[in-house]
């Protein structure tokens, strides 16, 4: 049996962390009924405000919105102990590789938490539409803001959660409050920045520098990541 | 086996270890004594790959116990002090969780701990008391199957049945050929449990002997007066228990309190004892 990867020691441990953050799963489901709540709510203020019927793009951008925003806190909120010396003595035993439990971190925060959270965001959005709520006209599906949709956006978007979840992975590791604290501060100005990248550069006229953001993005994650990696090969208790 | 070698270890600029050698091959219960802040707790931490070493190796049947390996992480637990808990899981929660990563582990060993040490399997963490906590932090422990354990001063918070009880639970452990280290200040509940001992100081091994060569080299007396050879002395109810060096080669009785004490007070003669 491999001592770095092993599918079925690291399916394990996936189960494992799904079912110790499950005691968490009252936190991850206030989060998602709060933007269950948010969602409809601002959807449904806009279209009161400006008496627009078609909300599915402004839906569907508030969703990407949202569900970054808060996938990206799911790794503080399902991992919070594992940099601290009195609790992470047993993650730090559990027999799986370092490797697998850094990626079974990973796929919890960037896989699994996102996309619980978009079936859930999607389901209730076409429930909604399905029942003919006010200013739910059409699926978001049917949207036409997906037509404008650029994918310098979409990779901007993407790397916005990418980035700083794996960097709150990391953030999570480091032992001085303080440090974690000021890296948590900068990791949400980022996550901010880069989510409303697009839009500041469109309003600055500047929208030709997306793919420069996007690299840019890109690189941070990957530092975030291999720094979120190294920390947690590093460990001390 | 664990194996030491050469091994520095420090705390920033304090130095904890420096150049230690020790080694523990199976089917024993090691007793690990010293005073506060030796690093008796550091030793079990750097034993199962929670601290890097400075210098040297600690190996674990061969692996580098800081590579935290799954293989080498199922051969070995760690009990330590303070453990903090999921408060809302029940002890038997607690192990289904941790069974599937240790092939060794025994449901049936589990409940039969449980049931020794009187603990309830199905009742939450967080009512129970410190001492049944951590009575069922050690039937988990010991159930999981592995062949080293290590304990951290594991009678904190047991009650007088439950430390005579955990003493006969880890003789027959240590009978299925397991390796058990023991870090405790509580010497006495552990006495007659402990062969061999390992006495730590500031950055040095002081003793590391089995019992009876401990009571070849040492002569323990008890009930008369203060002998002037006397590496300790203790004033007890009947009289004076000395601990004198064994020139008749005479059998005694170990008082594990009063040898420490006499290691900790005669550094270089014990050293020249044990050589």
């Amino acid at each position: 049996m491999s001592q770095t990867f092993d599918i079925k020691r690291f399916g394990q441990l996936v189960l494992h962390d799904v079912k110790r953050c499950s005691p968490r799963v009252g936190t991850v489901g206030a989060v998602l009924i709060s933007e269950l709540t948010f969602t409809p709510l601002m959807v449904l203020s806009q279209n009161f405000l400006t008496q627009d019927p078609h909300g599915a793009g402004y839906r569907l951008m508030l969703m990407v919105l949202m569900s970054a925003f808060l996938a990206s806190m799911m790794p503080m909120q399902l991992y919070p102990n594992v940099g601290k010396k009195k609790t992470g003595v047993y993650f730090a035993l559990l027999p799986a590789s370092k490797w697998e439990k850094y990626l079974s971190m990973a796929l919890l925060s960037l896989v699994l938490v996102p996309l619980t959270l978009m079936v859930a965001n999607v389901a209730i959005d076409s429930l909604l539409t399905a029942v003919q709520a006010p200013y739910y006209h059409k699926y978001l599906w049917q949207s036409e803001a997906l037509q404008w949709i650029e994918p310098a956006m979409v990779c901007n978007c993407a790397l916005a959660f990418i980035g700083p979840t794996l960097g709150f992975i990391y953030a999570n590791a480091i032992q001085n409050k303080t440090c974690r604290n000021i890296m948590s501060m900068v990791l949400w100005l980022w996550l901010m920045g880069g989510v409303f990248s697009m839009m500041i550069l469109e309003m600055a006229d500047l929208a030709g520098m997306g793919w420069y953001i996007v690299a840019a993005q890109a690189l941070l994650a990957v530092l975030m990541g291999f720094l979120g990696w190294n920390k947690m090969k590093k460990m001390n208790y | 086996m664990i194996e030491i070698k050469n091994l520095d270890f420090s705390y920033k600029k304090t130095s904890v270890f420096s150049n230690i050698n020790l080694s523990f091959p199976q089917g024993a219960i090691y007793g690990l004594l010293g005073e506060n802040g030796v690093g008796k707790t550091t030793l079990l931490k750097l034993i199962c790959g929670l601290q890097r070493p400075g210098q040297g190796t600690c190996t674990v049947d061969g692996m580098t116990c800081y590579d935290r390996l799954p293989a080498m992480l199922q051969r070995i637990v760690f009990l330590p002090d303070e453990v903090q808990l999921p408060d809302n899981a029940t002890p038997q929660q607690y192990v289904n969780e941790l069974a599937p990563f240790y092939s060794t582990f025994s449901q049936g060993t589990f409940l039969h701990l449980m049931q020794e040490l009187e603990v309830e399997p199905d009742r939450r963490f967080k009512e129970m008391s410190f001492g049944q906590q951590k009575k069922s932090l050690i039937a988990a422990s010991l159930s999981l199957g592995t062949d080293y354990i290590l304990l951290d001063e594991p009678t904190n918070g047991l009650d007088i049945p439950s430390k005579a009880q955990f003493r006969s639970i880890l003789s027959k452990m240590a009978d299925e050929g397991k390796t058990i280290i023991i870090s405790t200040h509580q010497v006495k509940d552990v006495e007659n449990l402990i062969d061999p001992i390992v006495i730590l100081s500031h950055n040095a091994v002081l003793l590391d002997a089995s019992v009876q060569k401990i009571t070849e080299k040492l002569f323990f007396e008890y009930g008369g007066e203060v002998r002037e050879d006397a590496l300790y002395s203790e004033l007890l109810p009947g009289g004076y228990m000395n601990v004198v060096p064994n020139t008749t080669g005479e059998e005694s009785q170990i008082n594990i309190e009063a040898l420490f004490n006499a290691v900790l007070r005669n550094k270089n003669q014990i050293n020249e004892l044990f050589k």
